[in-house]
Protein backbone atom coordinates (compact mmCIF):
# COMPACT_ATOMS: atom_id res chain seq x y z
CA UNK A 1 0.00 0.00 0.00
CA UNK A 2 1.55 3.34 -0.58
CA UNK A 3 1.37 5.90 1.92
CA UNK A 4 1.53 8.32 -1.05
CA UNK A 5 0.35 8.88 -4.29
CA UNK A 6 0.17 5.54 -6.51
CA UNK A 7 -2.05 5.07 -9.30
CA UNK A 8 -2.76 2.00 -11.79
CA UNK A 9 -5.06 1.56 -14.34
CA UNK A 10 -4.25 -1.11 -17.72
CA UNK A 11 -5.11 -5.06 -18.20
CA UNK A 12 -2.26 -7.07 -19.12
CA UNK A 13 -3.97 -8.30 -22.25
CA UNK A 14 -5.41 -4.83 -23.52
CA UNK A 15 -2.66 -2.10 -25.45
CA UNK A 16 -1.44 0.70 -23.34
CA UNK A 17 -3.35 2.57 -26.12
CA UNK A 18 -6.51 1.89 -25.68
CA UNK A 19 -6.77 1.74 -22.05
CA UNK A 20 -10.13 3.13 -20.32
CA UNK A 21 -9.45 3.83 -16.84
CA UNK A 22 -12.51 4.71 -15.32
CA UNK A 23 -13.97 6.50 -12.08
CA UNK A 24 -15.36 3.63 -9.86
CA UNK A 25 -16.54 5.98 -6.68
CA UNK A 26 -16.91 9.05 -5.72
CA UNK A 27 -16.32 9.92 -1.95
CA UNK A 28 -18.02 13.42 -1.32
CA UNK A 29 -16.18 15.72 1.19
CA UNK A 30 -17.19 19.01 1.99
CA UNK A 31 -13.58 20.15 1.92
CA UNK A 32 -10.64 19.30 -0.59
CA UNK A 33 -8.87 16.14 1.10
CA UNK A 34 -5.31 16.73 1.47
CA UNK A 35 -4.23 12.75 1.33
CA UNK A 36 -5.17 9.40 0.90
CA UNK A 37 -4.76 5.86 1.61
CA UNK A 38 -6.48 2.79 1.07
CA UNK A 39 -6.35 -0.56 3.29
CA UNK A 40 -4.78 -3.52 1.64
CA UNK A 41 -8.00 -5.20 2.09
CA UNK A 42 -9.71 -2.92 0.27
CA UNK A 43 -12.33 -2.19 2.56
CA UNK A 44 -11.64 1.06 4.41
CA UNK A 45 -10.08 4.03 3.03
CA UNK A 46 -9.03 7.24 4.96
CA UNK A 47 -8.40 10.54 3.80
CA UNK A 48 -7.67 13.94 6.33
CA UNK A 49 -9.20 17.35 4.89
CA UNK A 50 -9.11 20.84 5.06
CA UNK A 51 -11.79 21.10 7.42
CA UNK A 52 -9.99 19.74 9.90
CA UNK A 53 -11.79 16.38 9.89
CA UNK A 54 -10.13 12.82 9.14
CA UNK A 55 -12.54 10.80 7.41
CA UNK A 56 -12.92 7.07 6.92
CA UNK A 57 -14.98 5.33 4.44
CA UNK A 58 -16.21 1.56 4.19
CA UNK A 59 -15.58 0.18 0.68
CA UNK A 60 -16.49 -1.13 -1.66
CA UNK A 61 -20.16 0.98 -0.40
CA UNK A 62 -18.61 4.19 0.17
CA UNK A 63 -20.37 4.44 3.56
CA UNK A 64 -18.91 7.57 5.76
CA UNK A 65 -17.76 5.34 8.88
CA UNK A 66 -16.17 8.21 10.65
CA UNK A 67 -15.50 11.73 10.80
CA UNK A 68 -12.76 12.14 13.70
CA UNK A 69 -12.05 16.03 14.24
CA UNK A 70 -8.55 16.47 13.87
CA UNK A 71 -8.70 20.64 13.87
CA UNK A 72 -5.59 22.80 14.30
CA UNK A 73 -3.67 19.70 13.78
CA UNK A 74 -1.71 20.09 9.75
CA UNK A 75 -1.69 16.89 8.42
CA UNK A 76 1.75 15.46 7.09
CA UNK A 77 1.70 11.51 6.77
CA UNK A 78 -1.76 9.71 6.66
CA UNK A 79 -1.51 5.67 7.23
CA UNK A 80 -3.81 2.88 7.38
CA UNK A 81 -3.01 -1.12 8.46
CA UNK A 82 -3.27 -3.46 5.50
CA UNK A 83 -6.73 -5.32 7.55
CA UNK A 84 -8.27 -1.52 7.24
CA UNK A 85 -8.77 -1.72 11.39
CA UNK A 86 -6.53 1.25 12.38
CA UNK A 87 -5.91 4.86 10.37
CA UNK A 88 -2.49 7.20 11.57
CA UNK A 89 -1.70 10.70 10.93
CA UNK A 90 1.83 12.07 12.26
CA UNK A 91 1.29 15.92 12.00
CA UNK A 92 3.58 19.47 11.30
CA UNK A 93 3.64 19.78 15.11
CA UNK A 94 5.47 16.50 15.41
CA UNK A 95 2.42 14.26 17.17
CA UNK A 96 1.80 10.99 16.03
CA UNK A 97 -2.06 9.42 16.59
CA UNK A 98 -3.89 6.36 15.80
CA UNK A 99 -7.51 5.46 15.54
CA UNK A 100 -9.58 2.20 15.99
CA UNK A 101 -11.76 3.12 12.20
CA UNK A 102 -14.80 0.54 13.74
CA UNK A 103 -15.04 3.21 16.56
CA UNK A 104 -13.06 6.64 15.79
CA UNK A 105 -11.54 5.98 19.32
CA UNK A 106 -8.17 6.34 19.76
CA UNK A 107 -6.36 3.43 20.32
CA UNK A 108 -3.77 4.83 22.51
CA UNK A 109 -2.40 8.34 23.54
CA UNK A 110 -1.10 10.66 20.79
CA UNK A 111 2.95 10.69 20.92
CA UNK A 112 5.45 13.84 20.45
CA UNK A 113 7.67 12.40 17.24
CA UNK A 114 10.36 15.00 18.75
CA UNK A 115 9.74 16.54 14.97
CA UNK A 116 7.48 16.13 11.94
CA UNK A 117 7.34 13.08 10.19
CA UNK A 118 8.53 12.81 6.21
CA UNK A 119 6.78 9.36 6.09
CA UNK A 120 4.55 6.80 7.87
CA UNK A 121 3.54 3.47 7.97
CA UNK A 122 1.64 0.14 9.51
CA UNK A 123 3.49 -2.66 9.70
CA UNK A 124 2.01 -5.54 7.40
CA UNK A 125 0.17 -7.31 10.37
CA UNK A 126 -0.79 -4.22 11.74
CA UNK A 127 0.82 -4.71 15.65
CA UNK A 128 2.78 -1.09 14.94
CA UNK A 129 2.51 2.10 12.88
CA UNK A 130 6.11 3.97 12.63
CA UNK A 131 6.58 7.39 11.23
CA UNK A 132 10.52 8.67 9.96
CA UNK A 133 11.44 11.95 12.00
CA UNK A 134 15.68 13.28 11.09
CA UNK A 135 17.86 10.18 11.98
CA UNK A 136 15.38 8.36 13.88
CA UNK A 137 12.34 5.96 13.12
CA UNK A 138 9.11 6.10 16.22
CA UNK A 139 7.31 3.36 16.50
CA UNK A 140 4.04 3.50 18.18
CA UNK A 141 2.22 0.06 19.17
CA UNK A 142 -1.17 0.60 18.89
CA UNK A 143 -2.65 -2.23 21.30
CA UNK A 144 -0.15 -1.75 23.95
CA UNK A 145 -0.44 1.79 24.14
CA UNK A 146 3.31 2.14 23.80
CA UNK A 147 5.97 3.70 21.35
CA UNK A 148 9.54 3.55 21.20
CA UNK A 149 12.38 4.92 18.82
CA UNK A 150 15.02 3.20 16.76
CA UNK A 151 18.01 5.69 15.80
CA UNK A 152 19.36 5.21 12.03
CA UNK A 153 22.84 6.11 12.58
CA UNK A 154 24.90 8.08 9.77
CA UNK A 155 21.07 9.07 8.19
CA UNK A 156 20.90 12.15 6.60
CA UNK A 157 17.10 12.70 7.03
CA UNK A 158 15.28 9.33 6.49
CA UNK A 159 12.99 10.38 3.37
CA UNK A 160 11.27 6.96 3.13
CA UNK A 161 11.09 3.36 4.89
CA UNK A 162 9.38 0.45 4.57
CA UNK A 163 8.23 -2.96 6.22
CA UNK A 164 9.07 -6.60 4.85
CA UNK A 165 6.40 -8.54 4.06
CA UNK A 166 7.17 -10.60 7.17
CA UNK A 167 7.69 -7.93 9.59
CA UNK A 168 11.14 -8.42 10.22
CA UNK A 169 12.98 -5.55 8.93
CA UNK A 170 12.40 -2.29 8.29
CA UNK A 171 14.35 -0.86 5.76
CA UNK A 172 15.10 3.24 5.12
CA UNK A 173 16.95 5.59 2.49
CA UNK A 174 18.29 8.73 4.00
CA UNK A 175 18.41 11.97 1.49
CA UNK A 176 21.79 11.35 1.49
CA UNK A 177 20.91 7.84 -0.84
CA UNK A 178 22.25 5.84 2.00
CA UNK A 179 20.22 2.29 2.77
CA UNK A 180 19.70 1.56 6.37
CA UNK A 181 18.14 -1.38 7.35
CA UNK A 182 17.00 -2.62 10.61
CA UNK A 183 16.48 -6.03 12.31
CA UNK A 184 13.32 -6.14 14.33
CA UNK A 185 14.42 -9.25 16.55
CA UNK A 186 18.13 -8.92 16.78
CA UNK A 187 17.54 -5.01 17.08
CA UNK A 188 20.77 -4.24 14.86
CA UNK A 189 20.79 -2.34 12.17
CA UNK A 190 23.67 -1.79 8.98
CA UNK A 191 23.60 0.59 6.57
CA UNK A 192 25.06 0.96 3.21
CA UNK A 193 25.74 3.21 0.35
CA UNK A 194 23.61 3.05 -2.93
CA UNK A 195 25.05 3.88 -6.43
CA UNK A 196 21.86 6.20 -6.47
CA UNK A 197 23.09 9.60 -7.35
CA UNK A 198 20.12 11.94 -6.66
CA UNK A 199 17.98 11.54 -3.56
CA UNK A 200 16.41 8.23 -2.87
CA UNK A 201 12.39 9.36 -3.20
CA UNK A 202 10.69 5.61 -2.30
CA UNK A 203 11.59 2.15 -1.06
CA UNK A 204 9.68 -1.05 -0.52
CA UNK A 205 10.74 -4.68 -0.48
CA UNK A 206 10.58 -7.64 -2.82
CA UNK A 207 7.78 -9.87 -1.94
CA UNK A 208 10.31 -12.14 -0.80
CA UNK A 209 12.33 -9.69 1.04
CA UNK A 210 15.25 -10.81 -0.42
CA UNK A 211 15.92 -7.32 -2.66
CA UNK A 212 15.05 -3.79 -1.83
CA UNK A 213 13.74 -1.66 -4.43
CA UNK A 214 14.79 2.08 -4.21
CA UNK A 215 13.39 4.91 -6.34
CA UNK A 216 14.03 8.77 -6.99
CA UNK A 217 15.50 11.39 -8.67
CA UNK A 218 17.80 9.38 -10.52
CA UNK A 219 14.34 8.13 -12.38
CA UNK A 220 15.59 4.69 -12.37
CA UNK A 221 13.95 1.49 -10.37
CA UNK A 222 17.30 0.10 -8.48
CA UNK A 223 16.87 -3.39 -7.04
CA UNK A 224 19.49 -3.85 -4.07
CA UNK A 225 21.24 -6.14 -2.05
CA UNK A 226 20.22 -5.47 1.46
CA UNK A 227 23.71 -5.94 2.85
CA UNK A 228 25.58 -4.71 0.66
CA UNK A 229 23.84 -1.58 -0.59
CA UNK A 230 25.21 -2.68 -4.14
CA UNK A 231 22.71 -2.71 -6.98
CA UNK A 232 21.37 -6.07 -8.58
CA UNK A 233 19.41 -4.91 -11.42
CA UNK A 234 17.66 -1.33 -12.69
CA UNK A 235 14.46 -0.58 -14.69
CA UNK A 236 14.81 1.52 -17.54
CA UNK A 237 15.01 5.42 -17.22
CA UNK A 238 11.76 6.87 -16.96
CA UNK A 239 11.23 10.70 -18.12
CA UNK A 240 10.49 11.96 -14.40
CA UNK A 241 11.47 11.57 -11.07
CA UNK A 242 9.92 8.11 -9.34
CA UNK A 243 8.58 9.56 -5.58
CA UNK A 244 6.34 6.61 -4.64
CA UNK A 245 6.25 3.18 -5.48
CA UNK A 246 5.02 -0.14 -4.09
CA UNK A 247 4.92 -3.73 -4.65
CA UNK A 248 1.86 -5.42 -5.38
CA UNK A 249 0.99 -8.49 -2.53
CA UNK A 250 1.53 -11.08 -4.78
CA UNK A 251 4.67 -9.82 -5.22
CA UNK A 252 4.26 -9.89 -9.06
CA UNK A 253 3.64 -6.15 -10.11
CA UNK A 254 5.59 -2.76 -9.11
CA UNK A 255 4.05 0.23 -9.27
CA UNK A 256 5.47 3.83 -9.79
CA UNK A 257 4.29 6.99 -9.26
CA UNK A 258 6.40 10.16 -11.24
CA UNK A 259 6.64 13.67 -10.17
CA UNK A 260 5.47 16.49 -12.69
CA UNK A 261 8.57 18.67 -12.98
CA UNK A 262 6.15 21.83 -12.18
CA UNK A 263 4.67 20.34 -9.58
CA UNK A 264 3.50 17.22 -7.31
CA UNK A 265 -0.19 18.40 -7.21
CA UNK A 266 -0.16 17.96 -11.35
CA UNK A 267 -0.91 14.93 -13.13
CA UNK A 268 1.91 12.94 -14.09
CA UNK A 269 2.54 9.19 -15.30
CA UNK A 270 1.47 6.46 -13.29
CA UNK A 271 3.45 3.00 -14.27
CA UNK A 272 3.13 -0.25 -13.64
CA UNK A 273 5.70 -2.93 -13.98
CA UNK A 274 6.30 -6.51 -14.04
CA UNK A 275 8.88 -7.43 -11.99
CA UNK A 276 9.81 -10.24 -12.83
CA UNK A 277 10.56 -8.93 -16.38
CA UNK A 278 11.23 -4.98 -15.80
CA UNK A 279 8.37 -4.45 -18.60
CA UNK A 280 6.46 -1.42 -18.77
CA UNK A 281 3.15 -3.32 -18.29
CA UNK A 282 0.77 -0.12 -18.00
CA UNK A 283 1.55 3.89 -18.31
CA UNK A 284 -1.18 6.33 -17.32
CA UNK A 285 -1.71 10.03 -16.15
CA UNK A 286 -4.79 10.12 -13.82
CA UNK A 287 -6.90 13.44 -15.22
CA UNK A 288 -5.91 15.23 -11.97
CA UNK A 289 -2.94 14.89 -9.67
CA UNK A 290 -2.89 11.48 -7.61
CA UNK A 291 -3.99 11.93 -4.37
CA UNK A 292 -2.94 8.65 -2.86
CA UNK A 293 -3.80 5.12 -3.02
CA UNK A 294 -2.73 1.62 -3.43
CA UNK A 295 -2.55 -1.77 -3.92
CA UNK A 296 -5.55 -3.85 -2.86
CA UNK A 297 -5.37 -8.11 -1.87
CA UNK A 298 -7.25 -8.65 -4.85
CA UNK A 299 -4.17 -7.05 -6.94
CA UNK A 300 -6.08 -4.58 -8.39
CA UNK A 301 -4.43 -0.92 -7.72
CA UNK A 302 -6.78 1.87 -6.73
CA UNK A 303 -6.00 5.82 -7.33
CA UNK A 304 -7.44 8.68 -6.15
CA UNK A 305 -7.68 12.15 -6.98
CA UNK A 306 -9.07 15.37 -5.61
CA UNK A 307 -11.66 17.98 -6.45
CA UNK A 308 -13.23 20.86 -3.92
CA UNK A 309 -16.09 18.22 -3.10
CA UNK A 310 -14.98 15.13 -3.88
CA UNK A 311 -12.03 12.13 -3.80
CA UNK A 312 -12.26 10.33 -6.89
CA UNK A 313 -11.26 6.46 -6.94
CA UNK A 314 -9.76 5.00 -9.90
CA UNK A 315 -9.34 1.16 -10.68
CA UNK A 316 -6.31 -0.23 -12.72
CA UNK A 317 -6.62 -3.72 -13.65
CA UNK B 1 14.76 43.64 50.58
CA UNK B 2 15.24 42.97 47.08
CA UNK B 3 18.28 41.03 46.58
CA UNK B 4 20.29 41.70 43.41
CA UNK B 5 21.08 39.06 40.96
CA UNK B 6 24.78 37.53 40.94
CA UNK B 7 26.54 38.19 37.63
CA UNK B 8 27.73 35.47 36.47
CA UNK B 9 31.52 35.53 37.47
CA UNK B 10 30.38 36.11 40.87
CA UNK B 11 28.15 33.37 41.13
CA UNK B 12 31.14 31.38 39.73
CA UNK B 13 33.06 32.56 42.48
CA UNK B 14 30.31 31.96 45.25
CA UNK B 15 30.44 28.28 43.62
CA UNK B 16 34.12 27.94 43.74
CA UNK B 17 33.84 29.23 47.96
CA UNK B 18 30.93 26.44 48.35
CA UNK B 19 33.39 23.93 46.87
CA UNK B 20 30.73 23.05 44.18
CA UNK B 21 33.34 24.57 41.18
CA UNK B 22 37.22 23.10 41.42
CA UNK B 23 40.08 24.30 39.02
CA UNK B 24 42.89 22.00 37.98
CA UNK B 25 46.09 22.70 40.42
CA UNK B 26 48.16 24.98 37.86
CA UNK B 27 44.91 27.53 37.25
CA UNK B 28 43.62 29.46 40.05
CA UNK B 29 40.07 29.80 40.14
CA UNK B 30 40.06 33.31 39.56
CA UNK B 31 42.19 32.44 36.22
CA UNK B 32 39.71 29.51 35.16
CA UNK B 33 36.62 31.71 35.40
CA UNK B 34 38.39 34.39 33.66
CA UNK B 35 38.51 31.27 30.67
CA UNK B 36 35.14 29.86 31.27
CA UNK B 37 33.54 33.55 30.25
CA UNK B 38 35.80 33.96 27.44
CA UNK B 39 35.12 30.30 26.12
CA UNK B 40 31.18 31.33 26.61
CA UNK B 41 31.76 34.70 24.90
CA UNK B 42 33.14 32.45 21.77
CA UNK B 43 30.33 30.13 22.26
CA UNK B 44 28.22 30.01 19.12
CA UNK B 45 24.69 28.16 18.28
CA UNK B 46 24.55 25.31 15.91
CA UNK B 47 22.71 26.25 13.28
CA UNK B 48 19.49 24.98 13.00
CA UNK B 49 19.02 22.12 10.92
CA UNK B 50 16.59 21.95 8.03
CA UNK B 51 15.02 19.18 6.04
CA UNK B 52 17.70 18.07 3.40
CA UNK B 53 15.09 17.50 0.58
CA UNK B 54 14.67 17.16 -2.37
CA UNK B 55 16.70 16.55 -4.75
CA UNK B 56 20.09 15.90 -3.40
CA UNK B 57 22.79 14.84 -5.95
CA UNK B 58 25.92 13.10 -4.62
CA UNK B 59 29.15 13.87 -6.51
CA UNK B 60 28.89 17.32 -6.97
CA UNK B 61 31.90 19.08 -8.85
CA UNK B 62 33.95 21.68 -7.06
CA UNK B 63 33.48 25.42 -8.29
CA UNK B 64 32.41 28.91 -7.66
CA UNK B 65 31.06 29.67 -9.89
CA UNK B 66 27.49 28.37 -10.63
CA UNK B 67 26.02 30.92 -12.73
CA UNK B 68 27.27 30.62 -16.31
CA UNK B 69 27.35 33.76 -18.85
CA UNK B 70 23.86 34.77 -19.75
CA UNK B 71 21.80 32.97 -16.80
CA UNK B 72 18.25 34.63 -16.38
CA UNK B 73 18.15 35.24 -12.53
CA UNK B 74 18.96 37.87 -10.65
CA UNK B 75 22.84 36.97 -9.95
CA UNK B 76 23.82 36.45 -6.18
CA UNK B 77 27.32 36.03 -4.06
CA UNK B 78 27.01 33.84 -1.27
CA UNK B 79 29.58 33.80 1.40
CA UNK B 80 30.16 32.70 4.86
CA UNK B 81 32.36 31.20 7.45
CA UNK B 82 32.45 27.60 8.91
CA UNK B 83 32.95 27.22 12.78
CA UNK B 84 32.31 24.80 15.64
CA UNK B 85 30.48 25.55 18.77
CA UNK B 86 33.38 26.68 20.41
CA UNK B 87 33.82 29.41 17.63
CA UNK B 88 36.91 27.85 15.98
CA UNK B 89 37.16 28.05 12.81
CA UNK B 90 36.82 24.56 10.67
CA UNK B 91 39.54 24.34 8.21
CA UNK B 92 38.41 21.79 5.21
CA UNK B 93 35.11 21.42 5.92
CA UNK B 94 33.23 20.29 3.19
CA UNK B 95 29.84 21.86 1.84
CA UNK B 96 27.59 20.28 -0.54
CA UNK B 97 25.09 22.80 -1.90
CA UNK B 98 22.29 22.58 -4.24
CA UNK B 99 19.62 24.62 -5.63
CA UNK B 100 16.40 25.33 -7.71
CA UNK B 101 17.32 27.82 -11.20
CA UNK B 102 15.58 30.88 -11.13
CA UNK B 103 12.30 28.97 -12.52
CA UNK B 104 12.26 26.71 -9.73
CA UNK B 105 13.64 23.71 -11.37
CA UNK B 106 16.30 21.60 -10.48
CA UNK B 107 19.08 19.79 -12.62
CA UNK B 108 18.60 16.12 -11.86
CA UNK B 109 20.66 14.75 -15.00
CA UNK B 110 23.48 17.04 -14.91
CA UNK B 111 25.07 19.19 -11.84
CA UNK B 112 23.83 22.95 -13.00
CA UNK B 113 23.58 24.97 -9.77
CA UNK B 114 24.90 22.46 -7.47
CA UNK B 115 28.51 22.44 -5.48
CA UNK B 116 30.78 20.94 -3.39
CA UNK B 117 33.15 23.19 -2.03
CA UNK B 118 35.61 23.42 1.11
CA UNK B 119 36.34 26.00 3.63
CA UNK B 120 39.73 27.58 3.09
CA UNK B 121 42.28 28.35 5.85
CA UNK B 122 40.20 30.76 7.37
CA UNK B 123 36.90 28.34 7.61
CA UNK B 124 35.52 30.46 4.34
CA UNK B 125 33.75 29.48 1.53
CA UNK B 126 32.37 31.95 -1.49
CA UNK B 127 30.18 30.89 -4.38
CA UNK B 128 28.65 32.81 -7.46
CA UNK B 129 24.88 31.83 -8.39
CA UNK B 130 21.25 33.26 -9.43
CA UNK B 131 18.51 33.40 -6.41
CA UNK B 132 16.50 30.37 -7.01
CA UNK B 133 13.08 30.67 -8.35
CA UNK B 134 9.51 29.41 -6.41
CA UNK B 135 8.06 26.32 -6.80
CA UNK B 136 4.60 25.34 -6.22
CA UNK B 137 5.79 22.41 -3.59
CA UNK B 138 7.77 25.10 -1.52
CA UNK B 139 6.53 28.45 -0.16
CA UNK B 140 9.57 30.73 -0.54
CA UNK B 141 13.35 30.23 -2.52
CA UNK B 142 16.27 28.69 -0.83
CA UNK B 143 19.19 26.98 -1.46
CA UNK B 144 20.25 23.38 0.69
CA UNK B 145 23.44 22.89 2.45
CA UNK B 146 24.77 19.51 3.67
CA UNK B 147 27.81 20.09 5.36
CA UNK B 148 30.24 17.52 7.01
CA UNK B 149 33.69 17.89 9.28
CA UNK B 150 35.45 15.13 10.68
CA UNK B 151 34.85 15.14 14.05
CA UNK B 152 31.61 17.37 14.14
CA UNK B 153 27.92 16.13 13.57
CA UNK B 154 26.63 16.99 9.56
CA UNK B 155 24.82 19.81 9.03
CA UNK B 156 21.72 19.74 6.80
CA UNK B 157 19.93 23.17 6.47
CA UNK B 158 18.75 25.70 3.97
CA UNK B 159 19.17 29.32 3.62
CA UNK B 160 16.53 31.60 2.59
CA UNK B 161 16.14 35.05 1.64
CA UNK B 162 14.56 37.96 3.52
CA UNK B 163 13.44 39.83 0.58
CA UNK B 164 11.29 36.58 -0.99
CA UNK B 165 7.61 37.75 -1.36
CA UNK B 166 6.08 35.66 0.76
CA UNK B 167 7.64 37.44 3.42
CA UNK B 168 5.74 41.13 2.56
CA UNK B 169 9.20 42.97 3.80
CA UNK B 170 8.49 41.51 7.66
CA UNK B 171 10.50 37.97 7.80
CA UNK B 172 10.63 38.37 11.51
CA UNK B 173 6.67 38.28 11.22
CA UNK B 174 6.05 35.84 8.66
CA UNK B 175 8.83 33.60 8.04
CA UNK B 176 6.23 30.95 9.45
CA UNK B 177 4.39 31.22 6.12
CA UNK B 178 6.33 28.61 4.91
CA UNK B 179 5.64 25.93 7.32
CA UNK B 180 9.06 24.01 6.44
CA UNK B 181 11.20 27.38 7.89
CA UNK B 182 11.60 26.69 11.51
CA UNK B 183 14.12 29.02 12.71
CA UNK B 184 14.57 32.76 11.46
CA UNK B 185 18.22 32.43 11.72
CA UNK B 186 17.76 30.60 8.30
CA UNK B 187 16.18 33.47 6.83
CA UNK B 188 19.37 36.01 5.85
CA UNK B 189 19.23 39.95 4.92
CA UNK B 190 20.21 40.43 1.52
CA UNK B 191 22.29 43.48 0.34
CA UNK B 192 22.07 44.89 -3.11
CA UNK B 193 25.45 45.67 -4.57
CA UNK B 194 27.27 46.71 -7.81
CA UNK B 195 26.81 49.21 -10.87
CA UNK B 196 22.97 49.67 -11.22
CA UNK B 197 23.50 48.33 -14.48
CA UNK B 198 24.53 45.47 -13.18
CA UNK B 199 23.57 44.91 -9.77
CA UNK B 200 23.63 41.62 -7.96
CA UNK B 201 22.65 40.35 -4.26
CA UNK B 202 25.15 39.35 -1.82
CA UNK B 203 24.44 36.73 1.03
CA UNK B 204 26.26 35.84 3.77
CA UNK B 205 25.72 32.50 5.41
CA UNK B 206 27.65 31.68 8.97
CA UNK B 207 27.33 27.76 9.35
CA UNK B 208 27.54 26.40 13.16
CA UNK B 209 28.61 22.42 13.28
CA UNK B 210 28.00 20.48 16.41
CA UNK B 211 30.49 17.87 18.06
CA UNK B 212 29.77 14.51 16.99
Amino acid sequence: MLPTLLAFALTLAVPLASQQHHEFLSLPTPAPATGFVISESGTVAAAPCRDGILRVWSLPDGKLMQAINIKDRAVDVTAISDDGKFVAIGDHQGRGSVWETSSGRESSPSIYLVHYPAAGAFSHDGKLVAFSVPASIIRMFPSSASSDGIRIPDSADTVAFAFSRDNSRIASVGGDTSLHVYDVNSQKSSSASTDLLNEALAIDFTADGKQIIVAGGDKVVYFIDPATGKTLRKFPKVADPIFALSVSPDGTLLCTVTLHADGMSLPAPIIIWDVASGEKKQEWTPPAGALGGGWTADGHLVVATASKDAIHLFRMN
Amino acid sequence: MKTQPLSRRDLLLKCAAAGVLTSIPSLSVAEAITRWEAQEAGAKKITPWNEIGPFYKRLAPQKSELRAPGDPGLPVAISGQVFDTSGNILVGAKLEIWQADHLGHYDLDGYRYRTTLVADSAGKYFFDSVMPGHYPDRVCQHIHYMVTAPGHQPLITQLYFATDPVFDGDPDKNFTRDPLILSRELVRPVALVGDPKDIHAAVNFELVLGRA
